[in-house]
């Protein structure tokens, strides 16, 4: 019995061990089931503040819909006019773990931030713009007057908007070749304000007129400049002419004739405030002559004072006369320039002879192009008065050859290049009738000067000459309206020409 | 006279013995799938967690339902993590970590219970996991009691 106890629960257990064994569910799951991850968050629109070349920005935290805050955020710039991105500078880049950051050394301009949210890899929305921080450009400004009249020279200014923690150099002129300069500011190095005030020495060997000084940052992102006058020196006067009121050749007057001063008067440093002339040399009593502003043209050369028509004393020995020009300049540096000098001619010239040249290989006593006709005055003379505008280089004139219809032969006469006015020659008789039957135009003549003489050499005629076969005595009847540089009206005398006479052209 | 009564304690024993035997032979029939036209005859396991987001560990809350008619007790649940989707692109399911859960949930018959799982993302899950959603299935091996 006692061996019956122990094998029927044995064999119990034996018998149910199987239905263990075999009692499990391996269930596959059903299809419902997920995870579904957030989406980080957009960020939120940043603050801005600016101080000098710094921009704060702040922003508020960004969450998940969990309310877990997101680990960091990417902050970027950009141009407000434009909207393009810009490279951030340094403390604002990379993930920022804050919820600020300051960048420095912003370029001038106006710029706009965002902020992105980012949570390890992911990349939220970017936040709206903020309001626009606008950067201003480094500026230096002088604190004490621009204009230096005397040098060295220690002026007073204040630099702002320059990068925090930078040093300033000085040049003049030129921000990196130009010529350094002593200065300094307070406080150095620029404060995060970015402005300081600053003191810069103007050197002794500074040129007279306009400079440009620069005040140069270390980091080289900051660069401003200021202009100033340095102005130490009276104003100079580099030439100074007279001029007869007709025109022309410069330098010569006559006495009783009206004329003008020109002079050309510069001051780099300030305006000039004063010019004047003294002719009295000329001019009896004239010791200042106001000259005004203006801009003439004489000979070549250009002058930016003249004064008012003046009359030159009569009698008034001939010759050279001294005269001088003053000047002052808005600092009242004054200074009185002479070595300028006009010669005073009162002798009125006259003709001294006329003569008329065959072309090579021309035919003697028939008028052709080529051929020539040469006027000698006393003196050389005013191409001005010969021809409005002439100053005596080759020039278009017509010649005019009329048949004689009277006493003392065909007749030349020398008309400007339209043929519309006589040209003041005078009246020249070729003493022979042979030379033409009918009147013929040489057109496009050209007309020169040299030294007393004037020159017309025939060019196309309007039709056929004849030719003259007999010795002719040509003579010159000159014209009193042209004159010699002194503006002195030539005597009307008549000459013949030179002896042997022999037909002309 | 003796045996009997010996017969007449085994035999009794015996029977009952095989019967329960057959009885857990028997509840293998739920193992797989479902038999069409029929109610499902499996464990049902649900549960979804959202607004993961790197780094973040979460708990899978799943609903264990037991449609049998007996009770059973689950000791092993495995979550399979499949490749998710978002609006981003694909995200692999390997950045979505889970851990088997193991231990003794008695669920009584056509009842159901809950049990408890970590879900981590991880940190360094990328950029397109971004609202993304992985399909989970499971795994579980019960017994009954």
């Amino acid at each position: 019995m006692k061996r019956l106890r122990v094998l029927v629960p044995t064999v119990l257990v034996l018998l149910t061990m199987p239905g263990i064994a075999h009692a499990q569910w391996s269930s596959p799951g059903g299809g419902r089931s997920y995870t579904r991850a957030d989406i980080a968050p957009t960020g939120n629109r940043p603050a801005v503040s600016v101080s000098g070349r710094n921009v704060a920005v702040s922003w508020a935290v960004a969450k998940f819909a969990d309310g877990a805050s997101v680990s960091g955020y990417i902050v970027k710039r950009y141009d407000a006019g434009t909207g393009t991105p810009a490279t951030i500078n340094a403390s604002c880049t990379g993930t920022i773990a804050a919820l600020t950051c300051t960048e420095a050394a912003v370029p001038p301009g106006s710029w706009y931030y965002s902020v992105t949210p980012k949570h390890g890899a992911w990349l939220g929305t970017e936040s709206p713009a903020s309001p626009t921080a606008t950067i201003a450009s480094p500026s230096l400004t002088f604190t004490s007057a621009t204009t230096i009249t005397a040098l060295p020279a220690v002026k007073a200014a204040t630099i702002a908007s320059f990068v925090t923690g930078e040093t300033v150099t000085w040049r003049l002129d030129n921000p990196s070749t130009g010529t350094l300069l002593t200065g300094s500011i307070v406080p150095t190095p620029v404060p995060a304000s970015g402005s300081s005030s600053a003191s810069v020495t103007i050197p002794a060997a500074t040129a007279d007129g306009p400079h440009t000084v620069y005040a140069v940052g270390s980091s080289g992102a900051s660069t401003a400049s200021a202009a100033i006058s340095v102005d130490t020196l009276p104003p100079v006067v580099s030439a100074a002419v007279i001029q007869k009121a007709t025109g022309g050749i410069p330098g010569y007057v006559a006495q009783g004739g009206t004329y003008r001063v020109y002079a050309s008067i510069i001051d780099p440093g300030s305006a000039i405030t004063a010019a004047t002339a003294n002719v009295s040399t000329v001019t009896t009593g004239a010791t200042a002559s106001a000259l005004t502003a203006g801009s003439w043209t004489i000979s070549g050369v250009t002058y930016n004072y003249r004064s008012v028509l003046v009359t030159a004393s009569n009698p008034l020995a001939a010759g050279s006369k001294a005269f001088t020009i003053t000047a002052t300049d808005s600092f009242a540096h004054t200074a009185t320039t002479g070595g300028f000098s006009v010669i005073v001619d009162s002798t009125r010239p006259t003709a001294t002879y006329l003569i008329t040249a065959n072309k090579a290989g021309g035919t003697a006593g028939l008028a052709e192009t080529g051929d020539s006709i040469t006027y000698v005055f006393s003196e050389p003379m005013e191409p001005e008065s010969i021809l409005a505008g002439w100053t005596g280089t080759g020039t278009a004139v017509t010649l005019r050859l009329l048949n004689a219809n009277g006493g003392g032969g065909d007749r030349v006469q020398i008309w400007n290049a339209a043929n519309t006015a006589q040209l003041p020659f005078g009246t020249v008789r070729l003493g022979s009738t042979g030379y033409t039957t009918t009147s013929i135009n040489f057109t496009n003549s050209t007309m020169t000067i040299s030294g007393s003489s004037i020159t017309v050499v025939l060019g196309t005629p309007s039709g056929a000459g004849t030719t003259a076969v007999v010795s002719s005595n040509t003579r010159w009847n000159p014209s009193t309206t042209a004159t010699d540089w002194a503006g002195n009206t030539c005597q009307n005398t008549s000459v013949n020409e030179p002896v042997p006479v022999d037909p002309e052209f | 006279m003796r045996k009997p009564r010996l017969t007449s304690v085994i035999a009794p024993v015996l029977a009952a013995s095989l019967a329960v035997s057959a009885a857990a032979v028997a509840g293998t029939w739920s193992v797989r799938g479902v038999d069409k036209g029929t109610a499902a005859r499996t464990l049902t396991i649900t549960g979804h967690v959202n607004g993961m987001h790197p780094g973040m560990t979460k708990t899978l809350r799943l609903r264990i339902h037991n449609p049998f008619a007996v009770h059973v007790a689950v000791y092993v649940i495995r979550v399979h993590v499949r490749r998710g989707h978002g609006p981003n692109g694909r995200c692999a399911g390997r950045f979505l970590v889970t851990h088997p859960w193991k231990g003794v949930r008695r669920i009584p018959a056509e009842r159901t219970r809950v049990v408890r799982v970590k879900v981590r993302l991880r940190r360094r899950a990328p950029d397109r996991c971004q609202g993304a959603q992985w399909p989970l299935t499971f795994d579980a091996r019960s017994t009954r009691v």
